[in-house]
């Protein structure tokens, strides 16, 4: 019973849990944390929180201000419409209006396309689009709770132009007015690859330019899998640390190394909801600490203190207005409410009912307690490095952190740039014994589907990095001194 | 090219089943594991013997085997107790003894049809969001490259079924996972997933279509999918006829999310900038034919002592430009 409704919690959107948010017919998805009582606001579409809470991830409707979930068979329902002919299409538009609904219906049928085709191509370019209906009324029949389809419908027969236009021209026309004019959404529970693409179209460069292909190669390259002890350093709001932590699913070492006296700036860490369970391998270490292999003492700042004022007025404002997108500085570990062992989804508000010297102290327990265990784990022996930088050199990385790697384990780092990674090829040839190096990259490339007229897309973002791997080895004997290159010339004594 | 103990090794799995129950029941059920984490090598792990780069022999180590390679013969019982990552001596020279990844597994497993390179199938996990617990569904089994990524990525709690239309590699895989450890987290089925269906339905996060006609199986993927989580759906195929009708298979059967992309790798070679001066070049030559003669073991892309200033350049000239397009799709949990 318990599992089964520990299951269920899995499929609800929960308050105050991170959601993936995506409008349909729109490219982009935003993180966002799931308040109750605000009002959440996606391309023109606006809805309270609090009609999606407790309700099962998926797809949506807005109207008037809340969200309804929408059926299976309804969703099916309108994808199962006869596959249109294009031939028949003028005269369905010249039919009444529930032939274009259907028309419409059919459009928003097809695969979302490329920004890149959303130019107005009418037939005779000059000829200036005159729409009926006027933007007023277009805001008022939404405010009237208009399904889109029937408002692009509208919309198509309020236009000049539309009969003029080629068959191709005026499906554009619908697809464009569908996907903007849409009222569907998507609620999903976030997951490694809809942050990563989050991210990479929203902000590229904070997370280096690590696209999702190139994230996952990362970590095939890492070996990642359960029980792994693997050593991250991640400059890039978490997102390694994140897909880490998800593949080693609470069993194994995740060594986060960080700044400062708490591991910050890793949204995408927090925008898991990881449980406690998968929380438990989550082991930042200090960059001093690790490079002074013990845990020194917490530098007493008021930092600290000041952060976490910062921090509970946000809170408390929780009632009003707050897109608290996962973007911040926060201190994931903080913000699990299940990682300090209170195992109530009330926890944060427990939290703010202690006083802040307690919580301080906690928190202070809960870090030193993770920071020996990771100290512990590196001082064994980790089996995979992996590294996502963008401003500190991989060579100075491998310098410092490389002999706590094992025999036979793997080093994986992603740079933006290619030339630090050639450098650290060459310090890892040069100082060490690393077999398998390996430096690549590679073009992510999207592609428009769409009857007959399937291509690559005309533009994407393009943006990527380099990907240097390899394997450490033990090289005893003295006699070989390049490494990659064993047993060239030099012939080994023959063993019996 | 094929090395006979090698061979061997693999050739003596597919004749001693019988062998193989036995000791299955005798030896330690975990014992050659991919997964498995001792500091030493034992009787019965897979090992990656690593003589030059992408020039890596998988065998199961045995007692009495003996590999023979490029550097001469290397008995088993020679590794048998090594550190995983030593270095060990055969008989004109000496090996590396690697832990098994997926990675390296996909570099050195026998080959029964084409297979999915690790680039493709790093791209694949992601697009699954496959983790520990998650359960995926695979069609065709192949040659098991893609399916030991799956395993172990899910492992120890999720598992993998995996479909294939001939029995024989069906069976090679199953004794694969078996030799590799992984037949806790794994199930190989001989079916015609576009006919029949999954082994499952209702039941998992994820199914990858690598299939002729993969949209004669969006059905029947639909139908294995968990209705209450939902679940990710991936298929790979080479031309883009075959997405163009999967995608709409995708669209008719309720699929969100449906996007398709390709990605193309490319690997490097790290070389010495370009600096020599014409007096130089008078004097030396060209460095590069002399790097040529003397790199007889190096075919690989690992160019030797470099002069001050680094550069790279892509390596081998020729490579794969295309291997296929990965469709995917978001199937929602069901809404009544």
């Amino acid at each position: 019973m318990d599992d089964e409704l520990g299951e269920n919690e899995e499929r609800l959107i929960l308050a105050g849990c991170f959601i993936a948010i995506q409008k349909i017919g729109a490219e982009q998805i935003r993180i966002l944390k799931f308040n109750q009582k605000s009002k959440l606001g996606i391309d023109r579409l606006k809805f309270d929180t609090d009609s999606a809470i407790g309700r099962p991830y998926g797809l949506f409707e807005v109207a008037n201000g809340k969200v309804q979930p929408i059926s299976t068979s309804r969703q099916l329902g309108d994808k199962q419409l006869p596959k249109r002919d294009l031939l028949e299409l003028p005269k369905l538009v010249s039919g009444d209006s529930e032939s274009v609904d259907e028309v419409a219906a059919a459009a928003s049928d097809c695969a979302p396309s490329s920004s890149s085709n959303q130019k107005n191509e009418a037939g005779a370019g000059n000829v200036v689009d005159v729409q009926a209906i006027s933007h007023d009324e277009v805001v008022r029949l939404k405010e009237a709770g208009i399904s889109g389809d029937t408002l692009v419908a509208k919309l198509v027969q309020g236009s000049s132009t539309f009969s003029q236009r080629s068959l191709y021209g005026q499906e554009k026309y619908i697809q464009r007015k569908s996907n903007k004019h849409s009222c569907q959404v998507l609620l999903l529970k976030p997951t490694i690859s809809l942050i990563a693409q989050s991210y990479y179209l929203k902000d590229p460069e904070r997370i280096g330019n690590l696209r999702g292909d190139l994230l996952g190669l990362l970590l095939q390259c890492g070996g990642i899998h359960s029980s792994r002890k693997v050593l991250v350093f991640d400059q890039v709001l978490g997102l390694l640390t994140s897909a880490v932590l998800s593949r080693l699913g609470g069993q194994g070492a995740c060594i986060h190394i960080h700044r400062g006296n708490t591991a910050q700036s890793i949204p995408c860490v927090s925008a898991m909801n990881y449980n406690e369970q998968i929380m438990s391998t989550f082991m930042p270490v200090r960059i001093q600490s690790a490079l002074q292999g013990k845990t020194l003492p917490w530098s007493e700042s008021n930092q600290q203190n000041q952060r976490k004022k910062t921090l509970a007025p946000t809170k408390n404002e929780s009632g009003s207005f707050t897109l608290d997108e996962a973007n911040g500085d926060g201190e994931p570990s903080a913000k699990k409410p299940r990682l300090g062992g209170d195992s109530t989804d009330l926890a944060i508000e427990d939290e703010e009912n202690e006083t802040e010297m307690d919580d301080v102290e906690k928190r202070r327990v809960l870090r030193t307690a993770r920071e020996e265990m990771g100290i512990a784990v590196m001082k064994e022996g980790v089996d995979s490095l992996i590294f996502a930088t963008r401003t500190v050199h991989p060579q100075s990385l491998l310098e410092k952190l490389y002999p706590h790697l094992k025999m036979s384990g793997t080093i994986s780092i992603f740079s933006p740039q290619l030339n630090p990674l050639l450098e650290a090829y060459d310090w890892l040839r040069q100082n060490h014994t690393v077999v398998q190096m390996q430096l690549s990259d590679q073009m992510c490339r999207n592609m428009q589907v769409l009857p007959d007229r399937t291509h690559p897309l005309m533009s994407q973002s393009i943006g990527g990095g380099f990907i240097l791997s390899g394997i450490k080895v033990d090289n005893t004997k003295p006699t070989v001194t390049i490494p990659g290159t064993n047993a060239s010339g030099t012939r080994a004594n023959t063993v019996r | 090219m094929s090395i006979d103990n090698h061979s061997s090794s693999f050739a003596g799995k597919l004749k001693t089943e019988s062998l193989d129950s036995n000791s299955s029941a005798a030896i330690d059920l975990y014992s050659p594991s991919f997964l498995k984490y001792n500091d030493v090598i034992e009787d019965g792990d897979t090992v990656m013997v690593y003589v030059s780069f992408n020039m890596i022999y998988a065998i199961v180590v045995k007692r009495g085997l003996t590999l023979s390679m490029k550097y001469g013969a290397l008995r088993h019982d020679f590794i048998i107790g090594k550190r995983w990552g030593s270095r060990v001596s055969a008989t004109a020279g000496f090996v590396y003894v690697l832990r098994p990844t997926a990675d390296l597994w996909t570099r050195t497993l026998p080959r029964r049809t084409q297979i999915l390179y690790t680039p493709d199938n790093a791209f694949i996990l992601h697009l699954l969001d496959a983790k520990p617990g998650s359960v995926i569904c695979e069609s065709g089994t192949g040659s098991g490259s893609l399916s030991h990524a799956i395993a172990m990525c899910v492992a120890p709690n999720g598992h993998l079924y995996t479909h294939d239309i001939e029995e024989s590699r069906t069976r090679k895989v199953e004794q694969e996972f078996k030799d590799h450890g992984l037949s806790d987290v794994t199930t190989a089925v001989v079916e015609n997933v576009c006919v029949e269906g999954f082994f499952v339905s209702n039941a998992c996060d994820g199914v990858f279509l690598d299939v002729p006609e993969p949209w004669r199986a969006i059905g029947h993927a639909k139908d294995a999918i968990s209705r209450m989580r939902g679940g990710r759906l991936v298929s790979f195929s080479p031309c883009i006829e075959q997405v163009q009708r999967t995608a709409e298979a995708m669209a008719s059967n309720g699929f969100v999310q449906i996007t398709t992309v390709e990605i193309v790798p490319k690997t490097y070679k790290v070389i010495g900038k370009i600096s020599q001066t014409l007096e130089e070049f008078d004097v030396d030559g060209d460095p590069f034919t002399n790097e040529r003669n003397t790199k007889s073991n190096d075919e690989n892309g690992e160019t030797k002592a470099l002069p001050t200033s680094i550069k790279a350049i892509p390596y081998p000239a020729q490579q794969p430009t295309h291997t296929g397009y990965l469709i995917h799709a978001t199937m929602l949990p069901f809404v009544e």
